[in-house]
């Protein structure tokens, strides 16, 4: 099935040439979907060293996870429900010698072989978070201070794009955070100081925003709506493809009791729990640096170079 | 009575914590444990139930906070149907 992109902007799609002709990012013919040269995952690698850096004083439990999470979890969560176009499952043959057989007859007169294929107990991972709650609640009751998690992953969002900051497949870093909702709004808080913060050490212009998600659907507005009225998700801003149109380089995201509910994640008097993320998108930060630094590294400016790479 | 209808379908639909109390017009269905999902079934309930679909004007937390409310916007959108 050929897939539309979705609409980039002139500057966005020049500046994916440019990091293609550069040879940061390699092309894969999937919109969205690239290698990455030794020199962007060094940038990624400094980021998230940084990140790693903001947050040590912190003393969060580090868990890192592969890009896919059991669908078990994910139906769980919710999150086909609010974002069925974005989601991604896994499927897998499971037949025999005779269907296999027939499977490869099929592809090799150019039918779609790809209906021998059953749904497996596995989805791609939409955000480093998700695999972290019920892994929380399996645990039993929070402790009285709740609970803070440093999580990291692959993630998968159906959205091809010719704008290179709009990825299929990109590493989030994002901390999660559980406790009450005076614990969770403090996060929050904490962490949108730290970004704006981290930024300025990047030489980076940033502010931060009222955001929703891009909920699926009619009932999107709705959503949108109640969000942003409960204050619930705030980005950092940064520009990146487009110097006109700043994209979130980071979220701060106050789920209420959504994921403790659906998860049963108890704090520990027995009361619903509640949660919230912070998170940051590696890539997306990696080209916000290559867009205003420039595509030779060692160029950037030395506040830059030593905040990436403190030297000793 | 547009309320009791409407007290009806939030039962069925089980959206709230406990779903055999007594739901006064004005008591906040949100405080009651109306979430971000059972919002959205019971508008979808509502419209099926009415014939109607919410506009952006009524897209908001305040339209679902009480019976009273959703009551009051339900008469809107249907008054806007019989006069268009």
């Amino acid at each position: 099935m050929t897939e539309l992109a979705t609409i980039a902007s002139e500057d966005s799609v020049e500046f994916r040439d440019q990091l293609l002709r550069a040879g940061l990012l390699l092309a894969t013919g999937v919109d969205g979907l690239y290698g990455r040269a030794e020199a962007f995952e060094t940038v990624v690698q400094g980021i998230d060293d940084l990140i790693g850096r903001l947050s040590a004083a912190d003393q969060a439990e580090v868990l890192r996870f592969p890009p896919a999470m059991t669908r078990q979890g994910f139906e769980a969560s919710g999150y086909f429900r609010n974002f069925p176009h974005l989601s991604a499952t896994v499927h897998c043959f499971c037949g025999n010698e005779d269907e296999h057989r027939q499977m490869l007859e099929c592809a090799s007169t150019g039918g779609d072989w790809t209906q021998a294929q059953q749904a497996a107990d596995v989805v791609l991972t939409p955000a480093s978070c998700y695999p972290v709650y019920p892994i929380i609640a399996a645990r039993g009751r929070l402790p009285e201070s709740g609970h803070l998690v440093d999580s990291s992953s692959y993630c998968f969002r159906r959205e091809p794009s010719l704008d290179p900051a709009r990825m299929q497949m990109f590493r989030q870093r994002e901390q999660v955070c559980f406790g009450d909702e005076a614990r969770i709004r403090s996060f929050q808080a904490t962490w949108m100081q730290r970004a704006l913060a981290m930024f300025e050490l990047l030489g980076l212009p940033a502010t931060t925003d009222l955001a929703n998600d891009p909920f699926f659907g009619r009932p999107a507005l709705l959503m949108a709506n109640g969000q942003r009225s409960r204050r619930l998700k705030f980005e950092v801003l940064v520009p990146v493809s487009d110097p006109g149109r700043p994209s979130a380089c980071g979220s701060f995201n106050y789920h209420v009791t959504h994921f403790a509910e659906a998860y049963g994640i108890r704090q520990w008097d027995g009361s619903t729990a509640h949660t919230g993320c912070a998170g940051f998108g590696l890539e997306r930060i990696a080209l916000a640096l290559f867009r205003a630094h420039g595509l030779a590294l060692d160029a950037w400016p030395a506040p830059v170079r030593e905040a990436l790479w403190p030297a000793g | 009575m547009m309320s009791e209808e409407i007290r009806n379908i939030i039962k069925k639909i089980g959206v709230l914590d406990a779903n055999n109390v007594t739901i006064s017009d004005d008591q906040n269905l949100y405080d009651l444990g109306l979430d971000s999902f059972g919002t959205v079934d019971l508008m979808l309930a509502v419209e099926e139930y009415y014939g109607i679909k919410f506009g952006p004007q009524f897209m908001r937390r305040e339209t679902f906070s009480s019976i009273a409310a959703l009551d009051a916007a339900i008469a809107i959108m249907r008054h806007e149907r019989a006069t268009t």
